[in-house]
């Protein structure tokens, strides 16, 4: 499904990613942890486009299409999803009209009609009930005044409303509390299926707890330095990054 | 007439109309041609209106004044139903064509008692004591070469007047159109005044049924606002590639008195509006919001004042503009808390979106403050679409120019929600949005 292969990016001039290699297929939940500083977002927006981010070298196909030749709300359309680390408050556009807009947009590169009304809102009740939002969120404009704990919720809950193919989690644990992260990973979880993925990017082992990993990789200094199954984020939880970093100066 | 006449020739040509009929227009009145006199005067000594002067720097009248504008001093009625995308049908129509109350469009209505509707010229004919009790009386005819102009040649335009505890639940739609004919300076000045305890409110409408001539609308309208009444006035603006629209709006609000109002402008070569809002009373609350939204060779100028000289006053103040191609807009917010004017809270804030490299924005937010216990801010900002915004709806699948149009909607709206009145609040979202989806 996704192919990452030797990819280099910078920002600014400053070379992040280093060699990245991936392979992604559906039905399989990917976990990228690695300390700060590492190239975990500069992925995460790499894969969803955004401008400031220069590729020099390397490819990303999905679905046997090159990434990196499309815009970003192509790559939407073709099916990927960023759930945002800080997602951005959009004064004065509902949710409602967001997403009514976002689901046409992608239906229509898929040759489909709009969405009926009806179904629509059907859609949207189903959703919410996935992520626990309440009701009246999302008659609100985008974000706008949301707590933290509501964002998450509210990036999980558009992903559960655009089906993603590859959905892209960008530390979507941090700044929530137990219950909230708790909301946000079943959500995930319940979203999951054969068909589609999961690359959850973090900092921190605890969200493995809820979304569990069929695959962790351990990026440093952008690239996969050690992959492994589950337990090798409980193996990093317990001997942190500095092992990590010994065994990458050794080699 | 040569083709080509120099600035000086039409302010010649204005001043000699006035010599002309000084002597024909309400000679009987001498209080009226006094003032008249008086800003005749004024206007011979300042002239149209040069970048020289500080107020008008960002300003050319030259293709006005260089052209061969003739003052419309005729009715022109044609007796034509005026049509423009923006009226609404839940209104009481009043139409002033070319400046003038147009008698056939306006139908007589059964107003509430002592509810008057009516020519300007014919409330001064008939010596309405309340139109010539306020008429320029609150105004200073002197210093604004326009305000002088107006007030030397006016000819007519519309009264209102509400008596005391009179609420007219009804909106007046005035609607300001031109006829095609020839190049002209159409002078149209309204009063409205709103007694103690009344309510009434308006929309005007300042529009152009296919006018492709040079012309230039320079209105005056002077709105009294009672003790405790309420006025809401929403002015909006859209008007032919060539004409030009000179608006001053003059509100003089009474104790415990409130003023809403929003300024729209959306078409026309050079729009500039000068809204002053003077509150003398005490307890007094007033809004004025503006919305402008220039695109290529066209320039829209907003020069607001708000004046509190008394305590105890609330105004509060957005405008936003949107500036596409090569378009210019100009704000410049004076509010004045005078020594009096103790516990004022006075809030100001303009912003502006950039839509090309190529647009221009000039913004001078002036607060002038000399009392001690108040609550006052202002600011202002300037900077093109949201890159944050806009990659996050994108990455939601939605095309870039959809995810702006998005954006822009939602930008307008926040003006143009303060409007009360439903239908002109969708009316209006409907063709700022047809006009963000022209822009590339």
């Amino acid at each position: 499904m996704l192919s990452i292969r030797n990819l280099f990016a910078r920002v600014e001039e400053k070379e992040i990613l280093k060699g990245f290699s991936l392979e992604v297929k559906p039905g399989e939940v990917h976990a990228i942890m690695g300390p700060n500083g590492s190239g975990k977002s500069t992925l995460a927006s790499v894969l969803a486009g955004r401008e400031d981010y220069e590729v020099t070298a390397g490819e990303i196909i999905f679905d046997g299409k090159d990434l990196l030749e499309l815009a970003p709300e192509d790559r939407a359309r073709e099916g990927i999803f960023l759930a945002f680390q800080y997602p951005v408050e959009i004064p004065g556009v509902s949710i409602t009209n967001f997403l009514k807009t976002a689901i046409n947009e992608q239906r229509a590169y898929r040759g489909l009609p709009p969405m009926e009304p009806k179904e629509f809102l059907q859609l949207m009740k189903d959703k919410k009930a996935v992520v626990e939002m309440d009701t009246n969120l999302t008659n609100r404009s985008v974000n706008e005044g949301f707590s933290g704990g509501e964002k998450k919720r509210n990036e999980i809950f558009q992903m559960a409303m655009l089906q993603p193919k590859l959905a892209v989690l960008d530390e979507t644990d941090s700044g929530l509390d137990i219950d909230a992260l708790r909301v946000v990973a079943n959500g995930v979880t319940r979203l999951k299926s054969k068909e589609n993925a999961t690359i959850v990017i973090t900092h921190y082992q605890r969200l493995l707890d809820y979304i569990v990993p069929d695959f962790v990789h351990v990026l440093f200094d952008g690239k996969i330095v050690k992959s492994g199954g589950k337990e090798l984020a409980l193996e990093l939880e317990e001997k942190g990054y500095d092992w990590i970093k010994k065994e990458v100066a050794l080699s | 007439m040569s083709a080509i006449v120099d600035g000086v020739t039409l302010k010649d040509k204005l001043l000699a109309d006035f010599e002309l009929q000084k002597t024909a227009f309400f000679p009987d009145n001498p209080v009226l041609s006094g003032f008249r006199n008086k800003a005749a005067e004024a206007f011979k000594h300042l002239g149209f209106p040069t970048k020289k002067w500080e107020e008008y720097k960002y300003l050319s009248f030259e293709a006005f004044v260089k052209s061969e504008l003739n003052h419309s001093l005729t009715r022109n009625s044609t007796g034509n139903v005026v049509q423009n995308e923006l009226m609404v049908d839940d209104a009481n129509n009043l139409f002033l064509i070319d400046g003038f109350y147009d008698e056939k469009l306006n139908q007589k209505k059964e107003w509430p008692q002592g509810v008057i509707v009516s020519s300007l010229a014919d409330a001064i004919a008939s010596k309405n004591v309340h139109a010539l009790m306020h008429l320029g009386m609150h105004t200073k005819t002197d210093t604004d070469s326009f305000i002088a102009l107006n007030t030397a040649l006016f000819q007519d335009g519309l009264f209102v007047y509400v008596p005391e505890n009179v609420h007219i639940e009804k909106t007046f739609q005035i609607i300001q159109s031109s006829t095609e004919n020839e190049p002209k300076l159409i002078q149209p000045r309204i009063l409205i005044v709103a007694e103690n305890g009344s309510s009434v409110n308006f929309i005007h409408l300042q529009v152009s049924s296919n006018n492709n001539e040079t012309t230039l609308i320079n209105g005056f309208t002077e709105i009294v606002v009672g003790e405790k009444a309420s006025v809401s006035w929403y002015n909006v603006q859209e008007v032919g590639k060539k004409m030009g629209i000179v608006q001053t709006t003059e509100a003089y609000l009474q104790n415990n008195a409130k003023f809403e109002t929003v300024t729209v402008t959306l078409a026309g070569k050079l729009v500039r509006n000068n809204l002053t809002i003077v509150l003398k009373g005490t307890h007094c609350e007033t809004h004025l919001d503006g919305f402008y939204f220039p695109k290529s060779g066209e320039t829209f100028d907003n020069h607001t004042l708000v004046d509190h000289s008394m305590p105890h006053c609330e105004s509060n103040e957005l405008y936003k503009g949107a500036v596409a191609g090569d378009g210019t807009a100009v704000f410049n917010g004076k509010v004045f808390v005078r020594q009096d004017a103790q516990k004022t809270n006075a809030y100001q804030s303009n912003k502006n979106i950039l839509l090309s490299e190529d647009a221009t924005v000039n913004t001078k937010p002036q607060l002038e403050i000399y009392a001690d216990d108040v609550k006052c801010s202002h600011g202002s900002s300037t900077g093109f679409i949201d890159s944050e915004q806009l990659f996050y709806l994108r990455s939601r699948g939605i095309s870039e120019s959809i995810a702006k149009a998005l954006l822009l909607d939602a930008y307008a709206a926040e003006v143009i929600n303060k409007i009360k009145h439903d239908s002109l609040r969708t009316k209006l979202s409907e063709v700022i949005s047809g006009m963000i989806q022209q822009i590339k």
